[in-house]
């Protein structure tokens, strides 16, 4: 397949975020550019995922600038930021699909983003058949075609996981982000995904960027490799710059977590 | 259209002729459908009946003239005009002095008492009622089978079936049966509300027991917990904020069937909404009815306070 646009393009600068009165993230300076493989590494609490939410527009930054295509997502309205989540594909760890229903059902979803309740509705009870179609050829790049009509809850883990990733490039999206997808399942799996997911980035030419914590995986899979601890970025390199003292140092028990300062509550 | 798209729409068509269906999902859905178009078609509901023209000026009358407040028709009639509000007020103060307040109050305290008793009982309850509980080894993941299951299986049905008991016979009847019992006061009353909230919190209970993620449970057995360190320790704080959600639920809907239960000579506000009734003074009737809706909205503010106080609480 021949890729039809253009990734997506990600500037954060002096991006912070403060949940619940814990800061979680701070004064992070990233450039990602359209099509980049980059792999996010760091313990658990480092603000991956918070980062990630970021980027999906899930989260909005407390302070500083997160710019998605050259637009500044604080700024959207609420149907201006729907629009630019639906852009935006985002498997989530623990693949976050809606157990009782249909994989196919799971997959369509995906579009929810651009259509109002009544088409979405529609989607459920009579879905079109060239959503059919689509759904089904993504499930076949996926190699899971023949689960359509399974129930969601039938599949295995790997399937799940499979079908959450249906859904979010049903979407057709311009990025494709996945928090932590290599805990989720056992090692072969995990690597396997991990290929599945750089290969359809690259072919459709879309941003990918995935946390993780192997080493291994991110040195075979990622041409870069950003670091985060204690909330702020203290990694960032092309992947054959990047020395094992160095991701080791970025896993270090210590003061890191002591120093993720306490904000007064509201 | 591309040679594959068409394979590909044939597929589809393929994979959901062959999806697993529900029968029973279906079967109820026909079955419902049906039963509703039943209930319309077959029953003795006569639609213009309810407007007939006798009813209508029965309607009329009880608005223009029965509700009115006693002093406001007074005024009304003799176009003296002065004075009425002050008139209604003493009209009112004087009703709530003389009855309203003493019935508001023993409403309040009657439902109180009986949603404390039937909420701890039914917590008690809840335990040997939980299926998940009562067995050789509770929250296993693949329950275990076999003649030692029996004596715990036996106990929980036997559990559930008399919850069943307790709500399947209603307060009102309930109540009934220990007026004549203990003759008339608060108790009947309170008991038969009791009553009938342990069957229906107790069952709720349990479910939500039976509901609970099995995992910290399970590990608490693996190292040698016993099934009560494990209901008082572990279960309770894990349900406490569904039980109380459903408790004070009941409590709201105790407060009205304390009401209610007035109409069978307890001394709630019921009783006088039937004694105004009796003596045809629907205004006085109207003051009742409206005490007992205040009434259920002071329960319902007291709940949230209780429950937005335990959230907070950490």
């Amino acid at each position: 397949m021949i890729s039809r646009r253009t990734g997506a393009r990600f500037r954060l600068s002096g991006a912070g975020l403060v949940l619940g009165g814990v800061r979680v993230l701070q004064g992070v300076d990233l450039a990602i550019e359209p099509g980049e493989a980059v792999a996010l590494v760091g313990p658990s609490g480092a603000g991956k995922t918070s980062l990630l939410g970021l980027l999906n527009a899930s989260r909005r930054a407390t302070e500083g600038v997160v710019e998605l295509n050259g637009v500044d997502l604080a700024g959207l309205g609420q149907r201006a930021l729907r629009r630019a989540r639906a852009t935006v594909g985002f498997v989530h760890q623990d693949f976050a699909l809606v157990p009782n229903v249909r994989v196919a059902q799971n997959v369509l979803f995906g579009k929810l983003g651009g259509r109002g309740f009544l088409q979405g509705l529609r989607s459920m009870v009579a879905p079109r058949e060239d959503d059919l179609v689509r759904a089904h050829g993504i499930l076949e790049r996926l190699g899971i075609a023949d689960k359509l009509y399974q129930r969601t809850d039938t599949l295995s883990g790997g399937e799940e996981q499979r079908v959450a990733l249906g859904r979010a490039l049903f979407q057709d999206p311009v990025a494709l982000l996945a928090d932590e997808p290599v805990a989720s399942v056992d090692p072969a799996r995990a690597r396997d995904l991990v290929a599945l997911m750089q290969e359809l980035a690259r072919e459709d030419g879309l941003t990918l960027v995935v946390s993780l914590h192997d080493l291994e995986i991110a040195r075979e899979f990622f041409p870069r490799l950003i670091g985060l601890r204690g909330g702020r970025v203290a990694l960032d390199r092309s992947m054959g710059e990047v020395r094992e003292e160095e991701f080791a140092e970025l896993y270090r028990l210590g003061e890191a977590e002591a120093t993720r300062a306490e904000e007064p509550r509201p | 259209m591309s040679a594959s798209h068409i394979d590909r729409r044939a597929e589809v068509v393929r994979l959901r002729a062959e999806r697993p269906r529900s029968l029973t999902v279906r079967f109820s859905l026909v079955f419902f459908c049906a039963l509703a178009v039943f209930a319309w078609v077959s029953g003795e509901i006569d639609a213009v009946d309810f407007l007939s023209k006798r009813r209508r000026a029965n309607v009329e009358r009880f608005l223009e003239q029965d509700v009115l407040p006693y002093p406001l028709r007074e005024s009304v009639r003799t176009e003296g005009g002065g004075g009425t509000l002050e008139l209604l007020w003493s009209w009112v103060a004087e009703l709530w002095t003389d009855r309203g307040a003493d019935a508001f109050w023993t409403t309040l305290w009657i439902s109180t008492l009986a949603i404390v008793l039937a909420g701890v009982s039914a917590v008690i309850l809840s335990a040997p009622a939980a299926r998940t509980l009562m067995r050789t080894e509770p929250f296993a993941r693949t329950p275990a089978r076999g003649a030692g299951e029996w004596p715990w299986r036996i106990c929980a049905e036997a559990v559930r079936f008399s919850l069943v008991g307790l709500r399947a016979i209603p307060e009102f009847v309930w109540a009934f049966l220990f007026l004549a019992l203990f003759g008339p006061g608060a108790w009947p009353a309170i008991l038969a509300l009791a009553i009938h909230n342990a069957g229906i919190l107790g069952r709720l209970n349990a479910d939500t027991v039976e509901n609970l993620d099995g995992g910290p449970l399970r590990a608490l057995r693996s190292l040698g917990a016993s099934r009560r360190q494990v209901f008082g320790l572990a279960i309770l704080p894990l349900a406490l904020s569904r039980f109380l959600l459903y408790f004070f639920y009941r409590f709201e809907t105790c407060v009205r069937e304390a009401t209610v239960l007035g109409m069978l000579g307890i001394v709630s506000l019921g009783y006088w909404i039937q004694d105004a009734r009796a003596r045809q003074r629907y205004d006085e009737m109207v003051l009742f009815v409206v005490l007992g809706a205040l009434l259920v909205l002071v329960a319902d503010v007291l709940s949230q306070l209780a429950r937005a106080a335990l959230r907070r609480a950490r």
